[in-house]
Parts: C-alpha cells; structure tokens; sequence
C-alpha cells in the first residue's frame, strides 16, 4: 500500500511549504489531475494561494477523507463548524483557491457560505459590499421597490 | 458585463454565489443596480437557479384540518419539521383542493372552473384564459395536470372535465380535455379519439404526478349509477407529445386485490411508481409494496416491501435529503401524519392529523423558484 502513503508537495505564493498526502491531496481535481499526468513529483507552486489559505484547504481535505464512513448529517454538521468560522474577506480568497484548485464541494460551501450572509442584506449594504455603483433614477428604484414591497420586509 | 466592479469578484464565482440565494433576496437585490435586475431576469439564470434550488427541496403539504375544519397547505423546510410556513388562505380558498406543483409553480383549479398559476416565491398569480365556459357546471368534475416538456422547457397545463350525468347529453363525449400552452397562451381541445380510452373512467382527486415529462394520475372505471367498480389504472399523458396512454395496475397478489395505490415518485432515479399496501379496515399491522413503472409503461416492477409496520394506513412520498438519505411520509391509521426513517425505523411527528371525511393528505416536493408564471401576470402584496 505505498501508493496511499505517497506525500505531495504544495507551494504557497508566500513560500510555505506543505507536504499532504495523496488521498488529501486529490480532492483537488486538478492535482489528481496532475498526478495521473505524472506532474506531481515535485514540488506545486500555487502563486495565488497563501500559506494560510492552502491550510485551511488542507484542513477542509483532510476532515472529508477522515470523515468518509461518517453519517451525512456529521459531515453537514462539521461543514458548518468549519464554514462559520470564516469572516467574508477570508472567504473570498477560499473561493478564488477552492475555484483554482477544483474542489467542487468546498467551492459549493462557501458559495453557499457567501449566500447566506448576505441574503438579509439590504441593497445598499450589497452596493457596498460589492462596490456596485447604482445606476438607476431614483424614481426607477422608486418603482421596482413599490412593486416588490414584501421583499424589503426583511426580518427573515 | 460584470456584476462587481474593480474585477474584485471573478464573474464566474459572483454568478455561483448569486444562484444560491433565496427568491425573497433576489427580487430585493434587483434594485441594486441596471446590470443586476438584467441578470436576474436572464432565462438562464432563471434556470441554473432553479436546478441548485431543487437540491434543496422542501415539503408541502396540503390537508382538512382536524380541528378549524380549513384546507391547510403546509410547507415543512427540512426533516427535523421544526421550521414551516403555512400558505396563503385567500389563494386556497379559490381551489378545489386539488393541487399541482412543479418547479415552484402551483396549479390551482378554482370552484369557477377557472385554472391559476401562482409562484408562492415571487407571488407571481396568473389566471389563465378561460375554456370550458360553455359547460353546465354542476353535471361535471375537473381535474387538472401540470408541467413541462423537458426538452423545449416548455410549461403545460391539462385540463379535463367530466360529465357526471351523461344521459342529459347523450350526443357529447362525457370526458373533454384541452392542453394550454405558456408560450402561446392558448388551448388545444383533445380530439374525441385522443380521449377516447377515458371515456368510462374518472379520475381520482389528488393523484398528480409529473417527472421526466410525463403526468400521471391514477384513475377508475366509471359508470353514472355511481357505482365504482374500483378497477383500477393509470393514465400517462406525455406533455411533449401530447399523447394519453392507458396503463394497466400491476398483478398484485390476490390478498390485495382491488387495492388502492398512490402514486409517488422515486427519488435520484426519477421514476413513476405506486406504494400497495396489503391493510384493511380494522388491520393492525401492514405490509406496503412499491411498484415501479418500466420506462415505456409496459410493465410494473417490485422494488421493495416495507413492512410489518403497526398501525400504519398508507405510505406517501419521498423526502430526498441527498446522498441516499430518504424518508417517508406515512400516515396512522387514527389519520396523523409522520416521518419515517427505513434506516432507524424511527417516526417523527408532523403534528398533523386530518379531519374524518375531509381532505386526505396530498404530499409534494418544493423547491422555490423564479419561474414565471407567463405573460400578463399580477402581483399581489401580503
């Protein structure tokens, strides 16, 4: 069983250096694309990534290769424990890495993540989470918030 | 067109995060700017929304209630039944109690005869044109179908009325039906040979069933003395093709002959298929078979038996969590409503229990949607 043992190396942009097992590591769609091209025997610099970012992929890997036998509702519990304790700004760089790196179900977690902070956001709190400039008249906005009054009763 | 400015988000990942968010959220953010409202009301987002929304399908369910006498629609948000919201009184007490709902649109057939869609998400309600306006409406029964042609994404509604006393009309076919379109708002009346396998039956109330472009009701013969020979069938109507087919009941053992099915659908693998359940009046225990329906409806299949279950009456549909695990709605013989997990064997209580000679159960799956219910549609604020 050498193959399982079998350790990938991984290269922050700020030069950190994490050695991962393979079973960890293929949850990267593109590193276990890389390993079945026979690129992944050295070193893998990831220039957008940072050492602290890489970590908590790493982390996140880790825990659905651990967690494999377990319940679907464990994996949904410890998903939201791993999620809650990220603010929006650290979830932009894990999307943007989550993307990069091809981890489909970590990608739809802080997708998901994002969605649910901000939908009980008003517009101009989106505006400026976004930096969205708003181009409408004021009697637009006027307009599409009298047709839709119900959807700006947000205590939900 | 970019939905962020400064490129801070990728196009593709501020899309991503978009399609998650609930309907109430997408119609507020609308207002957020010219390119926002555009892309919301791009088809195509409407559609990539609706396919993530249906991973996260919800409950409805729609009942007499035991003690306010009321239709009640209920919708339950997950399995642990802690969160609902029950709907709108106003819209309901419009139908017949007769629901049909797909992609987050309900289809409503009124006591006038008249057929609405309403999206409970955005409250969108759309009364469609009126057809059988011509007909004496206390010699008929209507019954309706919803839904869409996987291909073309084309919505359709079918309607069927039924004579109940054919002899005043002896020269006029007792079942008539018409298909409507959404895209061009019209009908088409079904000719007197595409109907003509119906022409002895009824159908059953509560009985819908849409997937993989198909409808499907279950249905009885029929005669105007009022007595049911409880034969029963059920009939398929491909909402592409626009064509009706008769299916035959399974070959149920003879303990179960002339036993009623419900119709449900089999979740991941989307098939058409009827729970038989093998108790009777005064049972304490029953055993309930699900039958599956081949692809062409040839022929039906057992696929599994639960059973013994104690004071059981009937096994509903199936509520789909994801990764195989899938509950059951089961309904007690003293007429409450429960969960039930075939991995635990254990029941979870709904709450719900229907009043004696009300409306039975009906049970859907939900999922919230920007789907619009066509042209010409008014809003309503509550």
């Amino acid at each position: 069983m050498a193959s399982t043992l079998k350790k990938i190396i991984l290269k922050s942009c700020d030069g950190k250096i994490l050695e991962v097992e393979e079973a960890v590591a293929v949850q990267s769609q593109m590193i276990k694309n890389m390993i079945e091209d026979d690129c992944a025997n050295e070193e893998i610099p990831l220039p957008d990534i940072t050492g602290e970012i890489l970590s908590m992929i790493i982390e996140y890997c880790k825990m659905h290769v651990d967690g494999e036998n377990n319940s679907n509702n464990e994996l949904i519990a410890r998903d939201a424990d791993f999620i809650t304790r990220v603010d929006l700004n650290t979830l932009y760089y894990l999307i943007v890495a989550a993307n990069f790196l091809n981890v489909k179900s970590l990608l739809d977690l802080t997708c998901q993540r994002v969605a649910d902070i901000i939908k009980g956001k008003s517009p101009e709190e989106i505006r400026l989470t976004f930096n969205i400039k708003n181009d409408f008249t004021p009697e637009e906005e006027e307009e599409i918030r009298k047709k839709n009054a119900w959807a700006f009763d947000y205590k939900d | 067109m970019a939905l962020t400015s400064n490129a801070q988000w990728p196009e593709d990942l501020a899309t991503s995060i978009l399609l998650r968010l609930p309907v109430k959220s997408i119609i507020r953010f609308k207002c957020v700017s010219t390119t926002w409202r555009r892309f919301f009301d791009n088809p195509s987002f409407v559609s990539r929304h609706l396919s993530i929304s249906k991973k996260n399908q919800r409950i409805l369910v729609d009942y007499t209630d035991e003690y306010d006498d009321k239709i009640v629609f209920r919708m339950f948000h997950d399995t642990t039944l802690a969160t609902f919201d029950d709907w709108l009184p106003q819209l309901l007490a419009l139908g017949n109690g007769s629901f049909c709902v797909h992609d987050g649109l309900v289809c409503v057939c009124d006591l006038e005869f008249r057929i609405l869609l309403w999206n409970p998400a955005t409250r969108e309600v759309r009364f469609l044109p009126e057809y059988y306006t011509d007909i004496k409406r206390r010699r008929y029964l209507t019954f309706a179908g919803f839904g869409s042609d996987p291909i073309l994404n084309e919505y359709k509604v079918i309607y069927f009325v039924k004579n109940i006393k054919p002899y005043k009309t002896p020269l006029l076919p007792s079942m008539r039906g018409a298909v409507y379109k959404m895209s061009t708002d019209s009908w088409r009346e079904l000719k007197r040979e595409e109907l003509e396998m119906l022409e002895e039956k009824v159908f059953h109330d509560n009985t819908n069933a849409f997937v993989n472009g198909v409808d499907y009701w279950v249905v009885s013969d029929y005669d105007s003395c009022k007595v049911r020979k409880y034969e029963y069938n059920v009939v398929a109507f491909d909402i592409r093709k626009e064509v009706l087919q008769l299916i035959e009941w399974p070959h149920i053992p003879h303990t179960q002959q002339n036993a009623w099915g419900d119709l449900v659908i089999i979740p991941d693998i989307d098939r058409i298929s009827l729970w038989i359940s093998d108790s009777y009046m005064g049972s304490h225990t029953s055993n309930h078979d699900l039958w599956v329906l081949s692809e062409q409806g040839q022929y039906w299949t057992k696929l599994l038996t639960i059973g013994p279950l104690l004071e059981v009456h009937k096994l509903f549909g199936f509520w789909n969590m994801g990764k195989g695990n899938v509950k059951i709605f089961v309904q007690f013989t003293n007429r409450q409503l429960h969960l039930y997990d075939q991995q635990t064997h254990e029941f979870i209580d709904t709450g719900l229990r229907h009043k004696l000679n009300g409306n039975d159960f009906d049970i859907h799956t939900y999922e919230e949607s920007l789907v619009s219910t066509g042209t010409h549609t008014v809003g309503y604020n509550n």
